[in-house]
């Protein structure tokens, strides 16, 4: 699953128009398919950080996915005293400009080329040297890191403003015209990141949902059934059925002794 | 190859720091405060980094040389390592630095003549001629040679301190700075060994063992004495004829009586560093192998352990003398 958060609808339009994603009522202006989440949060770093609470939430309790394994991008548009127009960037070093904090984005393989960014609580009268500015980076990463792996969330912006088109020529318009003409740099980090993402997906297989249907595991013995299920897979391949003497077990302890049994069998003949 | 180069921002007028970042001048280079920012930062994710490692240039401190722990040596009682770089090239799926780095980023600390001052100020405080020096401990010895030169500058500081040894420990076979120069008498160059099946199926991105088994028969030829180290050791069914066809293949081109030492120790992780690695490879055949915890260790246990290490003490004696031979605890 991969979570998109963007501060305007201006920005988000494109992005819901190729993605095909449809209207979902909520609290935040929501929308998605079935693996795509965009939440149109509002300006500023705190309803940034906010619709990225808000959507782990509403993923770890609608979806069968592992909340870590959810890839987080925040896109918009951003000011940069020199770039260009309409040339985007990730984030490589993001700055929170009231704090003072500073996150490290692991640069993922893209193709795109990527800058120091920094979130200001309000627009600058002069731009800072060789930085993009926008204003949801900092609450967005800091929120995102508490869900994902750090290198599954990445800002990526387009450069609205700069030293000879300032701030004050930028407008909605203009705002989702430079987001359409990125549209292909957009969708290229999104599957990226996708990609990534499945690495470390650890969602429960349907095997482990149908046995967990079956018989009531605890806390712990849920633990222990995902690992002997994960030893099985790297040991025999995927369970595909549960297998007959499985079928019997008298209760998931019994089941687990079972199935460790199997799998340890297997592994002393490695 | 190197996508991304961190540099501390003290250290980025280092003349070290420009040449390296001269052999990768499409790198993106970023400017951080402090290396640990970037390296010892919450939440990554090892195996996701691994993909696409960045290198951090940064400049250290403090322990320069540190003791080896217990049991890590070749009979001495005297033992030090130092880590002029942290994290490795290559892949090894058993590799306990998985485990104890939160990133798998390349970081190379610039200020060499800080460890080789250390280095010389700890032989000098034994008047003993066998202190040992360890390289190779945090990171592949060898591997990054040509992009930090490292080594070649640490056999200068070896070739004056007449009374410690050193240990260049690699799975690489990067030994062009060592063949454009004379050998010293007090170092060895080790080479680590797995048998092939284990090799194929854990060391990711390594040399093949034929291309290390020539490495050392160059280093042979040219003088410098060799070591091998056989660590770790995974247990496996087919130990024996694994460790007998590894060593005759060895032997087949490496001369046995110009070893300098061999040593072995078996597979073997701290429990946190164990449970990390499964977290971030769940589907490792290795990790599913029936292990056990003890003593905050998890390893293939005492019988296996005690079955293993006599077979390969035994196929190594087959070669070299008993004298040479060190076992790892
Ligand atoms: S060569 Fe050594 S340091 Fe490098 S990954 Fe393999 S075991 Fe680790």
């Amino acid at each position: 699953m991969l979570g998109l958060i963007t501060a305007t609808l201006a920005e988000a339009d494109p992005v819901i128009h190729a993605l095909k994603l449809k209207k979902i009522p909520a609290p935040f202006s929501y929308y998605k398919n079935e693996e795509h989440h965009l939440v149109v949060s509002g300006i500023g770093k705190c309803n940034a950080a906010a619709a990225c609470g808000w959507l782990a939430q509403k993923a770890s309790y609608t979806t069968s996915i592992s909340t870590t394994s959810v890839a987080w991008l925040n896109f918009g548009i951003a000011g940069h005293p020199e770039a260009e127009l309409g040339s985007s960037f990730f984030g490589h070093k993001i700055t929170d400009n009231a704090s003072g904090k500073v996150w490290y984005p692991h640069r993922i393989n893209s193709d795109l080329p990527s800058t120091n960014l920094l979130t200001v609580d309000k627009p600058l009268d002069t731009y800072k040297p060789d930085q993009l500015h926008d204003m949801e980076a900092s609450g967005f990463i800091e929120a995102g890191r508490k869900f994902s792996d750090a290198e599954l969330v990445q800002t990526l912006k387009v450069v609205s403003d700069n030293s000879t088109h300032p701030l004050s020529e930028v407008n909605a318009k203009l705002a989702k015209t430079l987001i359409a003409e990125n549209i292909e740099s957009i969708l290229h980090g999104i599957d990226t990141l996708k990609l990534l993402s499945k690495v470390v997906d650890s969602t429960d297989s349907a095997i482990s949902v149908e046995i967990q249907k079956r018989w009531h595991f605890s806390v712990s013995q849920a633990i222990q059934l995902k690992r002997t299920l994960q030893r099985h897979r790297a040991l025999l391949g995927e369970l595909q059925d549960i297998p007959d003497p499985l079928q019997q077990a008298a209760s998931s302890k019994e089941f687990l002794t079972l199935l460790q049994q199997t799998v340890d069998i297997a592994g002393s003949k490695l | 190859m190197i996508q991304t180069i961190y540099i501390e921002e003290e250290i980025l007028d280092h003349p070290r720091v420009l040449s390296i970042c001269d052999r990768f001048p499409k790198a993106t280079t970023i400017t951080c405060e402090r290396y640990t920012s970037v390296f010892n930062s919450n939440s990554q994710n090892f195996r996701l980094q691994k993909k696409n490692p960045a290198l951090i240039l940064a400049k250290k401190y403090n322990k320069h040389v540190l003791p080896t722990p217990p049991g890590y040596g070749i009979g001495s009682d005297r033992n030090y390592y130092f880590s002029h770089m942290l994290n490795c090239l290559y892949d090894c799926r058993y590799c306990f630095l998985q485990g104890m780095f939160r990133s798998a980023n390349y970081l190379v600390f610039v200020n060499y003549e800080d460890f080789f001052d250390q280095i010389e100020t700890t032989a000098s405080e034994s008047s003993a001629d066998d202190t040992w020096f360890f390289s190779g401990y945090d990171c592949d010895s060898l591997a990054m040679e040509p992009v930090t030169g490292f080594m070649n500058e640490a056999i200068d500081c070896f070739s004056s301190l007449k009374n410690a040894q050193l240990e260049i420990r690699t799975k690489s076979t990067q030994i062009r700075s060592l063949l454009n120069r004379e050998p010293i008498p007090n170092c060895v160059v080790a080479f680590s060994f797995s048998p092939e099946k284990t090799a194929n199926s854990l060391e990711h991105g390594v040399p093949s063992i034929q291309k290390r088994v020539n490495a050392m028969q160059r280093l042979q030829e040219k003088g410098w004495k060799t070591g091998i180290r056989l660590d770790p050791i995974v247990y496996s069914q087919t130990l024996q004829s694994d460790y007998a066809e590894l060593l005759d293949h060895i032997f087949s081109a490496v001369e046995a009586d110009r070893i300098h030492s061999a040593s072995y120790g078996m597979f073997r992780l701290p429990k946190p560093f164990f449970r990390k690695m499964v977290r971030l490879y769940p589907e490792e055949k290795l990790f599913s192998a029936p292990l056990t915890e003890h003593k905050a260790q998890v390893s293939f246990g005492e019988e296996a352990e005690s079955t293993s290490l006599s077979i390969v003490h035994s196929e190594l004696l087959k070669y070299v003398e008993e004298q040479v031979i060190f076992p790892c605890k």
